[in-house]
């Protein structure tokens, strides 16, 4: 009896984090390639207008422009 | 009929607990890894040697933890008469198994189930934790393309010199300092022409076929270069810059010849980033505080409850019975330099950190009270 109850305990417990363990990986995930912030920002068009201005500077000069960057991100 | 249950078997044990610990592992952008389309061979193949490992885990835990009513050679003669296919008469102990406990074996294979469900879920975030997969080639994930597309590449061994002239020899210590990447790409068009697209990845997707190709790549903003395409001269010069209309832009990764990338920095993370790191370890460090007062604590109520600890004729018992007072205060000073070597202190700011100069002042005063608890305690104990 006492096995019994130890057992189903114990698949209980598996369970319960197993089931925990999902919902939490279906809420987070870390694998997105960009974020929900950056699409915002990338959907206003001024922001997205200012930040390939940036990129475009970068890749004449070699070096980002922190300041600028840092009012848009 | 022999084989077809023991197939069952096979299937039930080794099979499904591989396949359920591949589906949990590959998660998010790397669950296009696992895919439905895969051959049944395939996955069956794939899925034998973490079942094998996910079967021997799960019985030495269910072993340790449980245990079993049946002998190990029980086990082993119901899985040969179930398995085996020879004329041997099935035994006792198989025929009771069959009558009584396909039940047990039943929850014992669900126990399995879930097992490797939180294995595969547990493994591979830990892995991403570690950041084993950019350390080390053995834990990668296949899909090479998100590593490129999120700039992760960069952290990698191969790719942290590239990452040193990317950011000004500003090294970027993690992949969440990467705020968006832009992408140029050059498509062929058709024989004699070719466009340069640049515009904000925002996804892509991979070949059904082979999850290491990649079929479609989405941008975001995007902008068209026209070039004029001549053959034999590759001196070629931009020429013109339009804007796309349209939310999205997809681009067919066939007609690809090459991308490139430029991955944004966001110095904004970095530095709210680093206020987290700075919060988090502050909370750690006020709870190691508490630890350590509620140890102290304990101690001294140990004083007074040990008698309901049955701890007869043991070192703490000789303590208490040969010490005075003094001696036990002394000692009492002794623990609380030991286990302050662990604990933060406050600074001038009021925030807690560990210090050379306090760890010198504590080892004096751990010296000092050693001496004292020697001749007021421990002489009289050893």
């Amino acid at each position: 009896m006492k096995f019994k109850e130890t057992y189903y305990t114990l698949i209980g417990v598996i369970g319960v984090l197993a089931l925990i363990s999902i919902i939490k990986s279906i809420l987070q995930d870390d694998t997105e390639i960009i974020s929900e912030r950056a699409i915002n920002i990338l959907k206003d068009k001024e922001k997205a207008n200012e930040l390939k201005k940036i990129v475009d500077k970068y890749h004449q000069s070699g070096s980002w422009d922190k300041n600028k960057l840092q009012e848009i991100i | 009929m022999n084989l077809t249950l023991g197939f069952i078997a096979f299937f039930v044990s080794l099979i499904i607990p591989g396949i359920i610990f591949r589906r949990f592992y590959f998660f998010g952008e790397f669950s296009k890894q696992y895919n439905t389309k895969d051959p049944v061979l395939h996955s069956i193949f794939f899925s034998i040697i973490p079942g094998i490992l996910l079967q021997i885990t799960g019985f030495i835990l269910y072993f340790l933890f449980i245990g079993f009513d049946s002998s190990f050679s029980d086990v082993f003669t119901i899985f040969r008469d179930i398995t085996s296919n020879s004329n041997n008469a099935t035994q006792d102990v198989t025929r009771n198994f069959m009558q009584n406990d396909i039940l047990t074996f039943a929850l014992y294979s669900l126990y399995i189930f879930i097992f490797s469900a939180f294995s595969g879920f547990a493994l591979s975030r830990i892995i991403r934790k570690l950041n084993w997969d950019k350390k080390y080639k053995i834990f990668r994930f296949k899909n090479q393309w998100y590593y490129i597309f999120s700039g992760e590449l960069l952290f990698m061994k191969k790719f942290k010199l590239a990452s040193k002239i990317h950011s000004d020899n500003e090294k970027p210590k993690s992949f969440f300092e990467i705020f968006v990447t832009y992408a140029d790409i050059l498509v062929n068009i058709s024989e004699n022409k070719r466009d340069l697209y640049s515009g904000y990845v925002i996804d892509y997707d991979l070949k059904a076929e082979n999850p290491s190709k990649l079929d479609r790549i989405y941008l975001m903003n995007t902008y068209r270069y026209k070039y004029p395409f001549k053959q034999g001269n590759n001196n070629l010069t931009k020429q013109k810059q339009i804007r796309i209309p349209g939310d999205i832009f997809v681009i067919d990764a066939d007609r690809i010849v090459n991308i490139n990338l430029t991955y944004i920095p966001s110095y904004q993370k970095k530095i709210v980033k680093e206020l987290v790191k700075k919060q988090k370890k502050q909370k750690r460090y006020k709870i190691i505080n508490f630890i350590y007062f509620i140890l102290l604590v304990v101690f001294i109520m140990f004083h007074f409850l040990y008698v309901h600890f049955n701890l007869d004729d043991t070192y703490f018992d000789l303590y208490i019975q040969n010490t005075n007072f003094i001696g036990k205060f002394i000692t009492f000073l002794l623990i609380t330099q030991i286990l302050s070597f662990f604990v933060p202190e406050k600074n001038k700011v009021g925030e807690y950190s560990y210090s050379k100069k306090n760890f010198i002042d504590k080892f004096i005063g751990f010296i000092i009270f050693l001496v004292l608890a020697y001749f007021f305690s421990f002489k009289n104990i050893f």
